[in-house]
């Protein structure tokens, strides 16, 4: 890669040799460990402690983008707050001379779950059922620590569980497969557990721009990762604790299968048994997988002491056996959480969309919003050969669920921007539920190949009961 | 009404140990009595948010430097009393200086991204602005004049004389952060006698 930065891309080759001489505060950056749309992470060393961090740099063309910003700064306080339970522990907040905010984290020696399995893979090693349930426990340490403070992450997958806790033996054999020249990598003998060790947990590794705190907002949000995000992230509806369940059920199933999870809990139950795994087990991540939430484990608790029971050959209810209404219980906790988040900050807050006033910032003039007499707004934002409208009504009532559609032309890529701060990449329709009245902002973000970005809002006033 | 403002004032005192709701409720009769044209109202009021912080939860969910915030923080307070002759209590004053120390936010944000495409005059903060105001316009002078001592003297010293914050820390014998917080506010006040009647929202 960085041989190649000789050639071609001007952009490239500049973040490049600037990766290699970077010292961000007490920071000296090593090499880029993960690239994304938005944050680049670097390996680093705090010098103070002489001690391995990571780095998450806001990207330069995003970086005095408001939303963008803002929602990359209230992730990292959020994280903070948790103080690596659950999630990976944020220990810094500072910004470069560019001004980009960026985060130190505490750097997983063992690299994410997708490296480690698929490097397993490669060497025709397959993940056994028991190496299933080891990344089970750990996934249900984290998401234990992560609901017990009311928090649905919404985007458990492979690639955003990070490996902590490694013996030093393990953490050379794992960067040796994580290092450029893995092809080399030495053979590892097949022997018991082979995906995490016992000495290993498995921690989020972001609370995420795309995801999470649909619950916060007060609005919920469709959102998430095809292939792991719960049915009822591709409707609009209520989310809880149970969509992570089932993101880790369908982790589990990614493992032992090699595969994303079937949308019929029926033929995830097949797909395991053919994959070797006993059907106690299989059905127990079946119903994890359910398509209606209220057929899962009612718990991430709930679901590793099946889990653990099926090991032991304890027989468990197929699909179908929880009472409708058992649900209200959690709700109340989950906007119980939101109302308190609302409150924080020392009561100086009212974060919600309807009180701040004004100002929306723009990348670039040009904006066009007309009104027409189905009620529907067309929001039209152009920036040279690039333009985006978004197209919606204008207010909506608390309960009623709404669909923005976009459109946009000359863009290399656009995400939504929810008014739970996440961004939805990859989608054309954008569904929001009114929960609360106010001024929800659904807004588009569309890159030009150049990096240059527009930002399109679109605000829909929530109207109440009352 | 007298009486009134100097039970504020008193309860001010007691700022920390007053439940949330108790802070909340203060600050909004105090934000209400400012805004009838109470100085001391906007002195204690003013006092309260720099000491205990309040806008800068606000800036930091944009503001990541330290010096920027302190900056924004500023600017906050003067915006805080050229406009508090329009609240008018239908919200609570947490919500309206959130929305101040946001807009002050994204303004200064605003103003870092184009600062090579501005004229020099527009790439100063609004604190620097009135700082360089209180230097050359003698109408300027009253309000100074009427400001208690304990803001006067550092602010001539700052703003009229050109001393470094340090030596005007010596020469009062006073803390060097105490005479920051002091020449900040000292500037909001007078910043209250330049547009007295600006109505405009925040």
């Amino acid at each position: 890669m960085s041989e190649s930065s000789t050639v071609d891309d001007s952009g490239a080759r500049e973040d490049a040799s600037e990766a290699h001489a970077r010292v961000l505060d007490r920071y000296r950056l090593g090499r880029m460990i993960g690239v994304g749309g938005f944050a680049t992470v670097y390996e680093a060393i705090d010098e103070r402690f002489e001690s391995p961090v990571a780095v998450k740099v806001l990207a330069e063309n995003h970086a005095m983008n408001l939303d963008i910003r803002e929602r990359f700064l209230a992730e990292a306080q959020l994280q903070r707050s948790l103080g690596g339970a659950g999630v990976v522990a944020v220990h810094d907040l500072g910004e470069t001379p560019r001004r980009q905010p960026y985060t130190v984290m505490a750097l997983a020696a063992g690299g994410d779950l997708k490296r480690r399995v698929e490097a397993l893979r490669a060497k025709s090693v397959a993940p056994s059922s028991a190496d299933a349930l080891i990344v089970a426990e750990a996934m249900a340490r984290s998401l234990a620590a992560l609901h017990a403070k009311g928090i649905v992450h919404r985007d458990i997958k492979p690639s955003n569980l990070f490996i902590f806790g490694a013996s030093e033996a393990d953490s050379e054999a794992d960067s040796e497969v994580d290092s450029e020249a893995s092809s080399t990598a030495s053979t590892v003998a097949d022997q018991g557990p082979s995906v995490l060790a016992a000495s290993e947990t498995l921690l989020l590794g972001d609370l995420g721009f795309a995801k999470q705190l649909g619950v916060v907002s007060g609005l919920t949000v469709a959102g998430g990762t095809p292939g792991f995000r719960p049915p009822e992230q591709e409707r609009v509806g209520q989310i809880d604790y149970r969509a992570d369940v089932y993101g880790a059920s369908a982790v589990l199933f990614w493992m032992l299968t090699g595969r994303s999870a079937p949308t019929d809990a029926r033929e995830a139950v097949s797909s395991l048994t053919k994959a070797g795994v006993d059907k106690p087990l299989a059905q127990v991540i079946a119903n994890g997988l359910s398509e209606e939430p209220d057929d899962r484990q009612d718990t991430i608790t709930e679901w590793i002491n099946e889990l653990r029971g099926a090991r032991r050959g304890v027989r468990f209810r197929p699909s179908g056996r929880h009472r409708r209404g058992q649900r209200s219980r959690w709700r109340t906790v989950l906007s119980a959480f939101g109302f308190l988040v609302a409150l924080g900050l020392g009561g100086v807050v009212g974060w919600f969309v309807n009180e701040q006033v004004g100002q929306t910032m723009i990348d670039e003039p040009g904006l066009t919003i007309e009104s027409f007499p189905d009620e529907s707004v067309h929001r039209r934002g152009v920036l040279g050969e690039m333009t985006v409208t978004i197209i919606g009504p204008g207010t909506m009532n608390v309960g009623e669920t709404i669909s923005f559609a976009t459109s946009v032309s000359g863009a290399e890529s656009y995400a939504w921007l929810g008014p739970d701060g996440g961004l939805y990449e990859g989608r054309q329709l954008f569904s929001i539920t009114g929960t609360h009245d106010g001024v929800a902002t659904v807004s588009v973000l569309a890159t030009r190949a150049d990096g240059r970005t527009l930002t399109v809002p679109a605000e829909v006033t929530v109207v109440g009961d009352g | 009404m007298e009486s009134g403002r100097q039970s504020l004032s008193a309860e001010a005192g007691e700022f920390v140990s007053l439940e949330q709701d108790a802070k909340v409720a203060l600050l909004d009769r105090l934000a209400i009595s400012s805004a009838e044209g109470a100085t001391e109202s906007l002195d204690t009021l003013l006092r309260l948010i720099d000491e205990h912080r309040l806008a800068r939860p606000s800036i930091r969910r944009l503001i990541v430097n330290d010096a920027d915030v302190d900056d924004v923080n500023q600017d906050v307070l003067i915006r805080v009393s050229q406009r508090i002759s329009s609240f008018r209590g239908e919200s609570r004053f947490t919500t309206w200086l959130f929305t101040i120390a946001r807009n002050t936010s994204i303004d200064f944000l605003r103003r870092q991204r184009e600062h090579d495409q501005l004229d020099e005059d527009d790439r100063l903060s609004t604190a620097q602005r009135v700082s360089s105001m209180i230097a050359t316009r003698s109408d300027l002078q009253a309000a100074v004049d009427a400001l208690p001592d304990h803001y006067r003297l550092p602010l001539q010293l700052r703003d009229m004389q050109g001393n470094s914050y340090s030596q005007i820390a010596e020469q009062l014998d006073i803390e060097l952060n105490t005479v920051r917080s002091r020449i900040a506010r000292g500037r909001a006040l007078v910043a209250a006698a330049l547009q007295p009647f600006d109505g405009g929202s925040p």
